[in-house]
């Protein structure tokens, strides 16, 4: 390619790239807010799974959607509401939900308790009755309506015992029996079981209103009290002493400011009843997370924009192959006998392999029966957790380096790979896998150490040789 | 203009202003930022008279300053930094302005020691100029500035000075380089951690670089050299450690401290190549864009390439990697091994290592730039690899040191003004001879502030500065290192303020001898709403009208009231009366006290009602304090405790649910998941969750006939039934709250006893007889920190000196105030009393033994003797000659070279 051709070239593609980013900046629009009226429902629980992400994610979903179901019958009037379960949002809730769970679960997920508070009788005391079946932990002095279903089928009496005390329930919708004014004193925790223990409850959930010892702060829902101003990114806001905004946009942007505490962004799900019929069962699109943007304090907030992310990587994509394209021009002479002598070169590629298994069958022998057999006796269970993958990896890079006897600079191309997999690795959800390659580094760099620092006399005698004295 | 780039490039002045001037870049909004900087670990002092306060309290081995009740100097090193801090504070300048100065100069002399190091081994001007800036520019310096651990910045900036010394020292075959490899190990002990980066570092250096027999030996000698400067220079406090050695240094606690379990819980392999990673030292990752994180992976990428150039660097490589890898080794291994290490107190947070392996890294990556500008014609990827290195330092040049926090823990440089009512109250109290203790709230040495949102809430607050470098000491700090033996009556302290318990406040003020309580109306106390603040303030101000306190201050955010009439702070009384609890004997019935510790059972909990029994005369001491802490043993107990099997059956679930905690933790330690796991299995065997109500068990050793049992009784208008052992007994009424009953005969072992609710068993006293003696007047002169002469007059009988510091086996009663003076009272007699203070039980005999005794024409008896902390005695001679060897290394080394 001649040089003019080249420099064409050039131009066009680092024009190409300036105009795709001038547009990538043109299509970003600013940010948009307004403020919410809908109500906020807080859901509280304590995981079950811990699994998987995968796993957590979907047991998530399904707490928010039987959520949304109980509140549809707690609040029959609210149509539209966003629910979530991050972040505690509860200062600031309209609605609190919390889930009940197994004492096992419900041990692993209680904060911080001093053993010499006065709380701890409180949450000892849970465990004076081994009968009861959930436990919750929620706010004291409060009113509540719980809701239970059973495993299999409902004892007819439906009574339930809640911290030594008897209650009685209606059956209100579905699998849910209802037990409506349930007071909390100055309780944090209570323990459920039913009064026939044969019975087994499935699911339980305290419901309230907004929690009033921790109302600190007034709503604020007109336009007028509220002061946005928007700069680009930038947002101001302006907020009355002691009062907060619930500040959403068609974007689904996330507030954030350089100083803690002014705000709370959370995620969680936009329930929008106008959708359904009330004859037919709630839903809500748990595909469509939306961010809450909880402002409790008046500055100066950046908005960002999850969806400009994926956007920016793209850009950033093609952008990558374009320059990628660039430099393969720029060194065209370098790279065209490369591509030219390709097949010539998986030709040598193979003859250096050919040559390398005649030289020493031996001892490749030897290497792939330890291998083999590692892997024959890793289908026992027992050896399988000893002989794991890290395992054997380290003894395959092993051999490679007793192969190349030691030669620091094959243990440092081996290292140089490895790095560069596990950067592309992070990117991923190969956490494991990255992990045992890093492990494999650390063996390597220890081998190359001990190969460093050696013994002494072996140099002595190469740079005898060297000097021509032996 | 050539002349002046070489000298540019290899003249150590001129290339540590270059540094200079880039520190200077990044950190420049420190200098116009009002106040000095907090936060995080941040903890110097606010202005000249805490400075003096904190420089001389390094002068001595027992210090008041962070701790109430006193604590041991164990390795006063910071005076490394405020000796000089001192010096230019008298000169004029700011102890704010110098400290920021300091962080300065550290980042500066850290790329300019790196600069003259890789200089050093090979390494050309350019690519070791450039390593110096990756150096600075690491994680590691963003996340400690911040939080505060300049110490370690400053060990770590004379790493590279130090391994350059000792090469020299070999290569020159000149011991006087290994003098200054000494110097710079002494100098970088201002953090205690240097005392095994140091050593490792020099023990890897002599097995990679010095190689071949001859040179090895060398290397050994001039080790030897290195070490023996370091020891010359630390005669003021190494020794007296040594010979008078301390658990908090000597122990593993520290090891299994939460905060160093926590340190280590954001490390793991992949950020160990990148060099990031920390519980509380994330802000680099934080500020890191996640689009850029694979380029994060250039360090290790160009680190480890340096193998590619071993035959050129191979004696360096091998003690950089093996520096590198000593964090692996740690991080892999788990905590109980870690903990059977010598010195683990010290080696604590394992993440703290990657100093080693920053520097190594950064030294290898130094190696690689070298190699990487010989390639010719491929200026581009040079041009590359500089764009990565600059993108990998990105958080420092957006500004991120000073904004871009996104959660609470992750904060970023701060700066505090603080009210100039602070101030005044500091004068008023420092110049008033009548204060001689003052508690400030809320207690913990680290404060929330209400009116600043940048130090309100958790993970923000500010250290308590202007109480813990008074001349007063006031604040109660609470950390993981503990509070050793105060730590129960600090307990008892911080429930009476959170209860606003104002009677057993004022109490405790009086064992303590406190003479103030302060109130800070700007700070946060516990979780306490407005009204719950004002009705304290109010419950306090009611105590005035009943006379036991007046206002001692009360202007702007400052409120305080002085307890009256004042307690002495050395005094003598009868006893001891020994209290035992026994409680160790009737837990191991249930569990092993591995798993629930008898210290979770507070043995002071009814100190004030004994206190109240017996009078404040009267010397009280607990047992379990005492075999845990002092050589006395309890021969006669007055009192047995009981011990409540309500507590237990509280604490077990509490255990479970704390162990099932830490377990969810996937990351957690496999040493302590193991022992969680034990402890789970031995606790789901225990069951106690029946039948324990009003169930409390006592163990009086041989038994006894005429016993008396005291209760507290929420119905004292009426009479009350309890039972002993199956067998009934009746209490009857009383006029308040405090009931007993007499001759109740209790057999050698444990009893039960079972009470009605609101009905609790107090103790059981042996017989009803109280220590008659009348104890003699004490008087006596402070003559230091460490040192009081006191004279006792009218003695009539053995007697006991109380001291109210924190207990201490080295304070000692000594017949004279000299170096050759001789201990009085055996150290079986020196025991806890209080809960917490100084108790001597002295024998007439023994004064008299001792020559003291003196009889005036009346026939009275006095004695004068002084109470001294023993290892101050090691510390005066060693700082005299510390400072000595200082003075004579300049000579050392500038005489040899004359000679030359």
């Amino acid at each position: 390619m001649r040089i003019k051709t080249r420099i064409i070239f050039l131009a066009v593609l680092v024009l190409t790239i300036i105009g795709l980013w001038l547009r990538y900046y043109l299509k970003t629009s600013p940010a948009v807010l307004n403020l919410g009226s809908s109500e906020i429902i807080a859901v509280n629980y304590s995981p079950t799974t811990d699994d998987s992400p995968e796993a957590a994610d979907a047991e998530n979903d399904n707490v928010i959607a039987n959520s949304a179901k109980i509140v549809a019958d707690y609040q029959p009037g609210v149509r539209n509401f966003y629910i979530s379960s991050t972040i505690w949002p509860q200062n600031f809730a309209d609605c609190n939900l919390f889930w009940s769970s197994d004492p096992d679960h419900f041990l692993a997920g209680v904060g911080t308790i001093d053993t010499k508070d006065p709380l701890a009788a409180d949450f000892s005391n849970l465990f004076s009755d081994p009968d009861y079946q959930k436990f919750v932990r929620y706010a004291t002095d409060q009113n509540y309506d719980l809701y239970v279903s059973f495993d299999g089928s409902a004892p007819i009496n439906h009574r339930l015992v809640i911290n030594g005390g008897e209650y009685d329930t209606d059956q209100s919708f579905g699998q849910f029996y209802r037990l409506k004014n349930f007071h909390s004193d100055s309780n944090q925790f209570a323990g459920i079981k039913p009064l026939d223990t044969n019975y087994k409850i499935d699911r339980a959930v305290f419901v309230t209103k907004n929690i009033s010892s921790l109302n600190q702060f007034s709503r604020v829902i007109s336009d007028s009290d509220v002061k946005m101003s928007v700069k680009g990114s930038q947002v101001e806001i302006g907020l009355p002493e002691n009062s907060f905004a619930f500040i959403r946009s068609e974007r689904n942007l996330a507030l954030g400011s350089n100083q803690s505490k002014k705000e709370i962004v959370t995620s969680g799900v936009f329930y929008d009843g106008e959708s359904w019929s009330s004859s037919v069962t709630p839903t809500v699109n748990l595909n469509l997370p939306h961010y809450f943007n909880v402002v409790s304090h008046s500055g100066a907030y950046d908005s960002t924009d999850p969806g400009n992310s994926a956007r920016s990587s793209k850009y950033s994509l093609v952008s990558l192959v374009l320059i990628g394209l660039g430099v393969a021009i720029y060194f065209w002479s370098k790279i065209r006998p490369f591509i030219i002598n390709l097949p010539a070169e998986i030709f040598n590629l193979w003859q250096w392999f050919r040559l390398f298994v005649r030289q020493v069958p031996a001892e490749i022998v030897i290497y792939f029966s330890i291998v083999s057999g590692l892997l024959v006796i890793r289908t026992n269970n027992y050896f399988s957790s000893i002989i794991d993958f890290p395992f054997l990896a380290t003894t395959i890079f092993l051999f490679f380096v007793v192969y190349r006897r030691f030669s620091i600079r094959f243990i440092a191309t081996l290292i140089a790979i490895l790095v560069f997999a596990i950067a592309i690795l992070s990117q991923t959800d190969y956490v494991v896998v990255q992990r045992n390659l890093e492990n494999i580094i650390f063996i390597l760099l220890l081998i190359a150490t001990i190969v460093l620092i050696g013994p002494w006399k072996s140099e002595n005698k190469e740079k005898r040789r060297r000097n021509g004295k032996n | 203009m050539e002349n002046f780039k070489e000298k540019f490039l290899t003249n150590y002045r001129w290339y540590f202003l270059f540094y200079l001037l880039v520190s200077f870049a990044v950190l420049f909004k420190l200098f116009i930022m009002p106040g000095s900087i907090s936060g995080g670990d941040w903890g110097m002092p606010a202005n000249f008279s805490q400075l003096k306060v904190s420089f001389t309290s390094l002068l001595s081995s027992w210090t008041h300053a962070g701790q109430l009740f006193g604590t041991r100097q164990l390795a006063p090193t910071s005076i490394i930094f405020f000796g000089p801090a001192y010096l230019l504070a008298l000169l004029g300048v700011s102890i704010s302005l110098t400290v920021k100065l300091f962080l300065l100069v550290i980042f500066a002399a850290a790329a300019a020691n790196m600069r003259l190091f890789l200089g050093k081994i090979g390494l050309r001007p350019i690519p070791a100029m450039i390593a110096g800036l990756v150096f600075i520019f690491s994680p590691i310096f963003f996340d400690y500035a911040l939080m505060g651990w300049i110490y370690v910045l400053f060990a770590l900036a004379l790493l590279p000075l130090f391994i350059y010394f000792f090469i020299q020292a070999v290569d020159q075959r000149n011991s006087r380089q290994a003098v200054l490899a000494g110097l710079i190990f002494a100098l970088a002990m201002i953090q205690s951690q240097t005392l095994i980066w140091y050593p490792l570092t020099l023990f890897f250096v002599i097995i990679g670089y010095c190689r071949g027999k001859e040179l090895f030996f060398l290397g050994l000698k001039y080790g030897f050299v290195t070490f023996t400067t370091f020891f010359l220079l630390n005669l003021y406090w190494l020794p007296s450690l040594l010979l008078m050695p301390d658990k908090a240094v000597t122990g593993s606690a520290l090891v299994w401290g939460a905060d160093s379990v926590g340190t280590s819980y954001r490390l793991y392999s992949s950020n160990i190549i990148k060099l990031w990673g920390s519980l509380f030292n994330y802000q680099f990752e934080d500020s890191y864009p996640n689009v850029l994180w694979p380029l994060a992976y250039i360090t290790p990428l160009l680190g480890f390439s340096a193998l590619f150039y071993w035959r050129k660097f191979r004696r360096h490589l091998g003690y950089l990697i093996l520096l590198f890898l000593t964090l692996v080794l740690l991080f892999s291994v788990d905590r109980n091994t870690v903990a059977k290490l010598p010195f683990s107190n010290l080696i604590r947070d394992v993440a703290r290592f990657t100093t080693l392996s920053t520097f190594s890294l950064v030294a290898m990556i130094g190696i690689t730039l070298d190699n990487i500008f010989l390639w010719r014609g491929k200026k581009i990827y040079i041009a590359i690899i500089f764009l990565i290195l600059f993108l990998n330092i990105i958080p420092f040049w957006t500004g991120k040191l000073f904004s871009g926090n996104t959660q609470d823990y992750d904060f970023r440089f701060r700066t505090k003004v603080w009210p100039s009512d602070y101030d005044q109250f500091d004068a008023k109290v420092s110049n008033d001879k009548e204060i001689s203790r003052a508690l400030y709230l809320p207690i913990g040495g680290k404060l929330s502030l209400t009116d600043d949102q940048k130090f309100s809430g958790a993970f923000n607050e500010i250290a308590d500065v202007y109480p813990s470098f008074s001349s007063v000491p006031g604040v109660i700090s609470i950390s993981s290192r503990g509070q050793a033996v105060p730590s129960e009556i600090i307990y008892q302290l911080t429930e009476a303020v959170k209860n606003q318990d104002v009677g057993s406040l004022l109490s405790l003020m009086k064992i303590t001898g406190s003479d103030l309580i302060v109130i800070r109306r700007d700070m946060q106390i516990y979780d306490w709403d407005t009204k719950q603040e004002t009705d304290f303030e109010s419950k306090l101000k009611a105590l005035v009208a009943s006379g036991k306190v007046e206002v001692y201050y009360d202007s702007g955010d400052i409120f305080a009231v002085k307890f009256l009439p004042q307690t002495n702070l050395i005094d003598s009384m009868s006893g001891p009366v020994e209290i035992k609890s026994n409680f160790q004997k009737i837990l191991a019935n249930f569990i092993s006290d591995q798993i629930i510790s008898v210290n979770d059972f507070y043995q002071i909990g009814n100190l004030i009602n004994l206190n109240n029994l017996f009078g404040d005369k009267t010397a009280l001491t607990f047992n379990y304090q005492d075999t845990s802490f002092s050589k006395y043993v309890s021969t006669n107990p007055r009192i047995y405790q009981f011990f409540s099997l309500k507590d237990l059956s509280e604490k077990i679930p509490m255990t479970i649910w704390w162990l099932n905690e830490q377990n969810k933790n996937k990351m957690l330690d496999n040493g302590l998941r193991e022992e969680n796991d034990k402890a789970l299995t031995q606790l789901k065997k225990a069951s106690f969750l029946e039948s324990n109500a009003g169930r409390y068990l006592v163990y009086a050793e041989n038994g006894g006939e005429n016993m008396t049992v005291w209760f507290q009784s929420s119905s004292p208008g009426s009479s009350e039934n309890f039972k002993i052992n199956d067998s009934n007994y009746t209490l009857s009424a009383s006029s308040n709250s405090l009931k007993k009953i007499g001759g109740i005969k209790l057999d050698n072992g444990v009893s039960i006893f079972q009470v009605e609710s609101g009905l609790v068993p107090l103790f059981v006293q042996v017989d009803e007889e109280l220590p008659k003696n009348q104890p003699p007047k004490i008087t006596f002169d402070k003559l230091s920190e460490t040192g009081f002469r006191i004279t006792a007059d009218n003695i009539s009988d053995d007697f006991v000196l109380n001291f109210l510091d924190g207990f201490n086996y080295y304070w000692q009663l000594r017949n004279s105030g000299g170096l050759f003076s001789k201990p009085i009272v055996a150290d079986d007699q020196h025991f806890v009393s209080d809960g917490y203070a100084n108790g001597f039980s002295i024998k007439v005999s023994d004064l008299q033994k001792a020559g003291l005794i003196k009889i005036d024409s009346s026939g009275k008896k006095s004695a004068v003797f002084y109470l001294e902390f023993e290892p101050q005695k090691f510390e005066t001679i060693g700082e005299v000659l510390s400072l000595a060897f200082l003075l004579v290394i300049p000579f050392i080394v500038s005489f040899r070279r004359r000679k030359k």
